[in-house]
């Protein structure tokens, strides 16, 4: 097939390539090998985002709690009973996963997905 | 000994170092592939300055995720085909957003009496190329870039061989009709 077009293809492959602008290379590597070293190095799962910061919020309202609501500790175990019973049930939790399945979806498939900040990384 | 002791190490191993903690090996790689990246990009997006961007985009994707780089795959397959779809992604909100093509800076492409006027043949087969069909454009720029290994070619646009064999056939005939003196 392509053996009509070697002249061609001489001239294709001799054809310079386009010269980079200057200082890409360096913003590259200002963005990549030079850039600081995350706070966490190993990769986050976005469960562990989540999981962190559903922790740090239920820490942060239990200290408010004791805080805040004399007798909260003492009644404390009580008020766990009725707030187990009052998530657990159905109706409960089918509203719980109808939002869990709305936010994962559009996490995943919305308009604004995530995008990494290369313009800012320019040097 | 150092697999980067090697005066002139593949890429392959250039990966392997910066995944083993030596983020100057990527520094080569970056050296390496840089200008044939920006080509690319400059190619596709044909405005320098989203070139510019897409081809920064592409190599700090590719570090990001390095882990995920096949041992055994060739890098350049690889690190074009992220540059190509952080271009398709910009063209396509380019093309969402604005009710254009093209930005007003883009490289117009000539028309066949301006290819003829060109004397130099580097110049004129440049602006024949500038002149075809985008789907043909990209698969000449990479043939270029890449050489006649199509199924490299195949597997940076996602498309089948066969596909990108015709294209490339259709796009060279172009080229040879537009460079052939009426």
């Amino acid at each position: 097939m392509n053996n009509d077009f070697d002249d061609l293809d001489r001239a294709l492959f001799a054809l310079p390539l386009a010269e980079p602008p200057p200082g890409l290379r360096q913003s590259i590597l200002n963005a990549t090998v030079y850039a600081p070293a995350p706070a966490i190095a190993a990769p986050v799962q976005l469960w562990e985002i989540v999981a962190a910061g559903t922790a740090v919020a239920i820490g942060v309202w239990l200290i408010f709690a004791l805080v805040v609501y004399k007798g909260f500790a003492a009644s404390f175990d009580a008020d766990v009973v009725a707030t187990l019973r009052a998530v657990l049930n159905p109706s409960a939790l089918i509203w719980l996963g109808a939002g869990s399945a709305v936010t994962a979806w559009l996490t995943l498939f919305g308009p604004s997905g995530l995008r990494l900040p290369v313009r800012g990384a320019r040097s | 000994m150092s697999t980067l002791a090697a005066a002139d190490p593949e890429d392959g191993q250039l990966v392997g170092a910066a995944l083993a903690g030596r983020p100057e090996a990527f520094g080569t790689l970056v050296e390496r592939y840089e200008r044939a990246v920006y080509h690319l990009c400059l190619r596709t997006m044909r405005e320098p300055e989203e070139a510019r961007d897409c081809a920064q985009e592409a190599f700090f994707k590719a570090f990001r995720s390095l882990h995920t780089f096949k041992p055994g795959a060739k890098f350049s397959t690889w690190i074009f085909s992220i540059a190509y779809h952080a271009c398709c992604d910009r063209l396509g909100r380019r093309r969402r957003f604005a009710d254009e093509e093209l930005p007003d800076g883009a490289d117009p492409s000539p028309g066949p009496e301006r290819i003829a006027e060109i004397n130099d043949e580097a110049r004129a087969l440049r602006a024949a190329v500038d002149a075809l069909p985008e789907k043909y454009q990209t698969v000449i720029t990479l043939y270029h870039l890449q050489g006649r290994q199509y199924e490299e070619i195949a597997r940076v646009l996602d498309l089948p061989m066969g596909t990108v064999k015709t294209h490339l056939f259709r796009a060279k005939e172009l080229l040879r009709k537009a460079l052939t003196p009426q």
